[in-house]
């Protein structure tokens, strides 16, 4: 192999490469502190680093699609999922920056497994091949198993990080055998390659579904997808608030990428055979994710099942399985970063106002329009651009995924899920009505506690988040232009 | 100017708040302004082009086919081809003056309504953010837009029925009336984008023009969604509870809202896509059957009801369901009756329900029961009332008695060319019209022309006596209040007159709806026809249907509650929550050992049915399969050490024993001469015993207890199927065919000298052909180390307060206590109670 074939095309990693130094020199300067000072400044340098690999990617935003050794590409697809992840990553820095009680401490540590999260799902959305395909979806799993246990003074964040890591353990089990049928099914572990050999032909056909079958399971874990949902609404409510609300996002995002790139360029001549499944699938979880949800007391489960339900929303667009419908997931994610986020910081901001650690009651919501003007809005708002009504940024993510699925002739699947939309309207809504429409049971001990201010991190966090939403919502056009799907 | 007329009235809208306007008294006539700006800008914009006759054969072409008074367009997803825009034509028009004329009074009105309620600034803005929505509703050119600005009438109305949020009915109502029309606006954007992707286009004004899409496949898929689009917004039955309801908004909202505007809506769709998708039997039978069955549910419901505007929006459902059922039919009769049957409505409804609030606002009370001889009290607003009731009940010459006859003629017509469905509409017309005039008759009696207090033999029926009939007014209303309604009643009044002036607009928007010109003219006088004397028949039966209301009354109330659509709808309503406990209860509250067996057996499924996929001559391994001497000593090893890990009931011992069953899997890579794979396992087997001794000794030592029977089983099951679905992807994978794939030793055979140099060809791999992996193995190991020695100098592990209390480890505490951890998750999904209800 010749040398020089490593520093060529490098440039398609330049957004990953800038946060792997960064993660170095973030460890370092942790070695460097002493005791408990300097953790703003982490959090600092986090966001900077952050912020340099925006703009590495903004850097080589245009360009031909070029790959780099076999393993990865920089595609409009791969750039549009790489912003989204690192918005996410933006806004869950800066929401951890004040959260934890252990932040001071292990900053070090905290900053740069979330750097490491990052870095595994842009890797993700780049790989293009059955190998840094599964590096990938390890670096950023083994990093947000650790990160949910953060939170260490808390029962249920150890719980939900051992449920994540044992049954994740499985997922990824699976998830490596049906790279390995893959890799038996095409000889090689180069998507383009598996396909080529497969549309031509040659390599085992038989091996192709079992092995579908198998990855279908890693990515359904990480994605969500019922019946492998159940980690989820635990884990997200043990998981540290901020945590969660950068994983809710983030590991959808990557491995959404991921699994539209493998079905998308390995396997397109096998489309008849998956979709199917996907769309039974992506039923099940609508449905399952919606009507659970309506039966959530907590914020944050409510929040985990109407996550699954976005999950099989995205799905649809998998099978419908065009260049445009890769493109409406690319943009609907981008929207749901922001009201996904928006949403859950302002469950951290209530968080402390009702001295729950790590929780909300929805039962402790009456009244909060009164008591929090500004954190019920921006939630009101969230909340409609979740259960997709316009002209905010959600709906239009839902219109172009059931645009492309119609034209892609899956008109009964969007049927379904535009039923699922009409039962997620509910719960959402039953949110902003307790806020706006409800008194609080007990008013005279909820008036007594003091206001307690929302960190300056979480208020910016809100305020960009409901921009975004709204600006999203009255430009589509803008945003739809720049995301790109697979293949455009 | 329509895109800046938009932005004029939001804009307003956010001024009126800011302003305070509770405290000025000039804030009514202020806010009356922007809507009437308007008003006044879309006439100016209008009159040459009805003037240049606009809908006949004589008008210009592009009138009529492709043509518009104004067009708009803007940039918005290029990249989909969707535009921003707006198109004002004769349909447009007739609604566009609507919103923005009964708008105007509306707004005006307003001010005295909600006099001195610091909240006014607040309905002012959701009141012009609706008109809005509700202007670029019917402006919009565009579906998508179009779907916009219909969920955002949803949204502002919502927030308008529930601005008495303090009222447990207002929220209800809002709720539900949410729930329906967005639920239907949700249907009805599939439909709009199966319209869209099936006839190639998403700006309506091309959709219409194209013709044969009756003939699609789909049609009868995009027709259902959309009507149910139409009809929830249109409060069609089997919908049209949500309006009754949507009643606890203030009186203006309902004046506005749930007469003159909002529920129009679908009427409006369904006039806007008349073109493209009547004339298709599913198109006629669908809107005759659900308009007609709604025009006589409303019509006989409105008799029942004591509460003046729950009387009032019956009436409103009737007259919906009387354009929809007139919306069935192409002929230019009918859709002139369409254009005449929205402006004689919004006239005469707005006005009464004005007025509702007038009398509300001044004695206190809307119920029929406890009011009577306003005459006296209110001279003005009870000439407004019966100016406006005679129109509603189609006395002759109000504009309800044209609006009623070209109905009724249209139904005819249809009839007389031996259609059945004219028959149909034309008897279910001539019978709401029946009811038209008795509840015309029952309002305007009961509470402003009979004398005195005697609301007591009345309502022996179903109240106790003792109300004093409060036909005291307390409260005088102003004069702008009652100007209001006056100025729209009058408009009615005069509108007959001038049916000559009226005509060039009446048939440009009719001839918007059937997408040609429109040669039928409306009349007030038709002369002595069939039609005449079912009308004059109608008002009679009418008037005899009022003779005997009490009893009519007392049947109606009669009828079984759960027949009531609000009941029908709670019951749906708890019948989607009690699957939501259904899913609930089987997707959440699981331990973790339960969880993984789930998703094992899950992840079991596809992979069982796509191996049912495989051919089984695929199973035929390649080699000889069965194990000699050396194999079956490993594997007996294996399985006890497997037995012994499981049954062991100390954390070390299981540590231990299943360092063995690696060591057994890594012997069995020795007998099978793969010594460099032997090797690495081996490290790996040794240095994670070796890590997990290490935190072992860290923790305070446990012992498990033993399991529970059931959960034994179920373990053993999931077990079996998982050791079940190893064995058979192992069998697949060193079958024949599998083997068939080229192997790479040859390549490395063939290459070590001439490439690598080397002759011992593990070596050439490991440094040459594989450098990169041997350094990257490498760094893993000794990173490994590190962190074992790391571990080794790590402090004692700061595990949480609750467990330093308690000497179990985190898994023994679960598994002791699973009272503690299993009824945690399911406690909080616990259903929650619904303060809503």
């Amino acid at each position: 192999m010749d040398t020089a074939l490593l520093f060529d095309n490098a440039v398609v990693l330049l957004p990953e490469l800038v946060l792997a130094v960064g993660v170095m020199v973030l460890m370092m300067v942790d070695i460097g502190r002493r005791g408990q000072n300097g953790s703003q400044l982490l959090a600092g340098l986090s966001v900077a680093i952050l912020l340099l690999g925006i703009g590495a990617s903004v850097m080589i935003w245009g360009r031909a699609p070029v790959e780099y050794l076999d393993g990865a590409i920089s595609d409009g697809f791969a750039l549009s999922v790489r912003l989204v992840i690192l918005i996410a990553g933006v806004l869950g820095v800066l929401l951890s920056r004040n959260w934890f009680p252990a932040i001071e401490r292990q900053g070090g540590a905290f900053y740069s497994l979330h750097l490491l999260a990052v870095i595994g799902m842009m890797l993700m959305g780049t790989a293009t091949n059955l190998i840094v395909l599964f590096i990938a979806l390890e670096i950023f799993s083994l990093a947000l198993y650790i990160l949910s246990g953060f939170y260490r003074e808390n029962a249920r964040s150890i719980e939900a990080a051992m449920k994540y890591f044992l049954l994740g353990a499985f997922a990824s089990t699976f998830f490596v055998y049906g790279c390995a049928l893959l890799y038996g099914a095409g000889g090689s572990s180069k998507f383009t390659q598996i396909h080529e050999t497969l549309a031509t032909g040659g390599g085992n056909p038989s091996l192709v579904l079992p092995g579908i079958a198998l990855l279908l399971v890693g990515f359904g874990f990480k994605v969500s997808l019922v019946p492998f949902h159940m980690w989820t609404p635990d884990v997200y409510q043990g998981a540290p608030t901020p945590v969660t609300a950068f994983m809710s996002v983030g590991t959808k995002a990557a491995a959404f990428a991921g699994f539209f790139r493998l079905m998308m360029t390995a396997l397109p001549s096998f489309h008849d055979q998956w979709a199917m499944p996907l769309a039974i699938l992506a039923v099940l979880t609508m449905t399952v994710g919606n009507l659970t949800a309506l039966r959530q007391s907590s914020v944050k489960r409510m929040l985990a099942y109407s996550g699954i339900a976005h999950a099989g929303n995205i799905l649809i667009a998998l099978v419908a399985g065009t260049a445009a419908a890769s493109s409406a997931a690319a943009f609907y994610l981008f929207a749901y970063a922001f009201m996904n986020i928006g949403a859950f910081t302002v469950t951290i901001a209530l968080e402390r106002q009702y001295g729950n650690e790590n929780d909300v009651e929805q039962s402790r919501l009456a009244g909060a329009a009164e008591r929090f003007p500004v954190l019920a809005a921006a939630m009101a708002i969230f909340m409609l651009s979740l259960s997709g009504i316009p002209p905010l940024a959600g709906f239009f993510g839902k219109f172009l995924v059931f645009k492309a699925a119609v034209e892609a002739g899956w008109a009964w699947l969007v049927v379904i899920g535009v039923l699922n939309s009409a039962v997620s309207a509910y719960y959402y809504l039953r949110i902003v009505v307790a806020m706006y429409f409800q008194q609080p049971e007990q008013a005279g001990d909820e008036k007594e506690q003091p206001f307690v201010p929302a960190s300056r991190s979480s208020v910016f966090v809100v305020v960009v988040s409901v921009l975004a939403v709204v600006v999203i919502g009255l430009q589509p056009g803008l945003w739809a232009d720049l995301l790109r799907g697979l293949g455009q | 100017m329509l895109a800046a007329s938009l932005s004029l009235i939001l804009v307003s809208g956010v001024i009126l708040y800011w302003i305070k306007p509770h405290k000025r008294a000039w804030a009514g006539w202020l806010s009356a302004m922007p809507p009437l700006a308007v008003t006044v800008w879309q006439l100016t914009a209008a009159i040459p082009f009805l003037n240049a006759g606009a809908g006949t054969d004589s008008g210009p072409k592009a009138a009529l086919q492709n043509g518009a008074i104004l067009v708009e367009r803007y940039r918005w997803i290029e990249s989909l081809g969707l535009e921003l825009s707006f198109r004002l034509d004769g349909l447009s028009l007739l609604f566009g003056l609507i919103i923005t004329g009964v708008g105007a009074a509306v707004a005006l009105y307003t001010h005295y309504y909600l006099e001195d309620d610091e909240r006014q600034g607040y309905f002012y803005l959701s009141l012009f953010a609706f008109m809005a929505s509700m202007l670029g509703l019917v402006w919009a050119d565009n579906l998508l837009s179009l779907f916009v600005f219909w969920e955002g009438t949803s949204v502002t109305s919502y927030l308008l029925i529930g601005y008495s949020h303090r009222s447990a009915v207002a929220r209800g109502g809002a709720r539900n009336a949410f729930i329906v029309t967005a639920g239907g606006g949700l249907a009805m954007i599939a439909g709009l984008i199966l319209l869209g992707q099936q006839s190639g286009a998403y700006t309506i004004s091309e959709i219409v023009a194209r013709p044969g899409l009756t003939e699609l496949d789909l049609y009868p898929a995009i027709l259902i969604l959309i009507l149910l689009g139409a009809f929830t917004k249109s409060a069609q039955f089997p919908f049209h509870w949500w309006l009754p309801g949507a009643m606890a908004a203030p009186t203006p909202a309902s004046a506005y809202l749930h007469s003159a505007t909002m529920v129009k809506a679908g009427i409006y769709l369904l006039a806007r896509l008349h073109p493209a998708l009547s004339g298709h039997p599913l198109w006629l039978w669908a809107l005759l059957i659900f308009g007609g069955a709604t025009m006589l549910v409303g019509a006989i419901t409105a008799v029942r009801h004591w509460d003046m505007k729950a009387l009032l929006a019956y009436a409103t459902v009737s007259q919906l369901g009387i354009l929809t059922a007139l919306l069935a039919f192409r002929s230019e009769a009918a859709l002139l009756a369409v254009v005449i049957g929205i402006l004689a409505h919004a006239l005469y409804k707005g006005p009464l329900f004005l007025v509702a609030g007038i009398v509300d606002h001044a004695t206190g009370t809307r119920d029929l029961r406890r009011l009577a001889g306003l005459r006296h009290s209110l001279p003005v607003t009870s000439t407004v009332a019966l100016l406006a009731t005679l129109s509603m009940a189609g006395i002759p010459p109000f504009f309800g008695f044209v609006s009623k006859e070209a109905l009724l003629e249209s139904f005819f017509e249809s009839a007389e060319h031996g259609e059945i469905a004219g028959w149909i509409a034309f008897g279910a017309a001539a019978l709401a019209g029946a009811f038209f005039v008795t509840y015309s008759l029952t309002l305007l009696w009961e509470a402003f022309l009979r004398p005195g207090s005697t609301g007591e033999t009345e309502s022996s029926t179903r109240e106790s006596s003792g109300h004093v009939a409060p036909t005291r007014v307390h409260h005088a209303p102003a004069a702008p209040f009652v100007a209001a309604p006056l100025l729209l009643v009058a408009m009615g009044a005069v509108a007959p007159f001038t049916l000559p002036w009226l005509d060039a607009f009446l048939t440009s928007a009719a001839a918007s709806i059937s997408g040609a010109p429109v040669h039928k003219h409306a009349a007030i006088w038709h002369g002595f026809t069939p039609v005449l004397l079912t009308s004059l028949l109608a008002i009679a039966a009418g008037v005899w249907l009022f003779r005997i209301r009490s009893y009519l009354r007392r049947t109606l109330a009669q009828l079984p509650e759960n027949l009531r659509g609000v009941v029908v709808f709670q019951n749906f309503l708890d019948g989607i929550y009690a699957l939501g406990q259904f899913t609930a209860r089987f997707s959440q509250g699981y331990t973790l050992a339960t969880q993984a067996a789930i998703v094992l057996l899950a992840a079991f499924v596809p992979v069982a049915f796509a191996l049912l996929q495989v051919a089984p001559g695929d199973l035929l391994a390649s080699s000889n399969v069965f194990p000699g001497a050396p194999e079956t000593v490993l594997i007996l090893m294996t399985v006890v050490s497997a037995y012994v890990t499981v049954r062991i009931r100390t954390s070390l011992g299981a540590i231990v024993s299943l360092g063995v069953v690696g060591v057994s899997v890594t012997l069995f890579y020795v007998f099978f001469s793969a010594p460099d794979l032997a090797l690495t396992q081996l490290l790996i087997e040794v240095l994670t015993v070796v890590l997990l001794v290490i935190v072992f000794t860290k923790l305070p030592p446990d012992i498990r207890p033993p399991m529970q029977k059931l959960k034994q089983i179920r373990n053993v099951l999931v077990a079996l199927a998982a050791g079940a679905f190893g064995f058979f992807l192992v069998l697949f994978n060193t079958s024949e065919a599998m083997q068939a794939a080229k192997s790479i030793s040859g390549y490395f055979l063939q290459n070590a000298v001439p490439e690598g140099h080397g002759t011992n060809v593990v070596n050439v791999i490991l440094v040459d052909f594989r450098a990169f992996d041997t350094m990257g193995e490498i760094t893993v190991l000794a990173l490994a180390a590190l962190g074992g020695y790391a571990l080794l100098n790590a402090p004692r592990v700061n595990l949480p307060s609750w467990t330093s209390q308690r000497p179990e480890s985190v898994s023994t505490a679960s598994r002791q206590n699973p009272a503690a951890v299993e009824t945690e998750p399911s406690a909080t999904a616990s259903p929650e109670n619904e303060s809503e209800k």
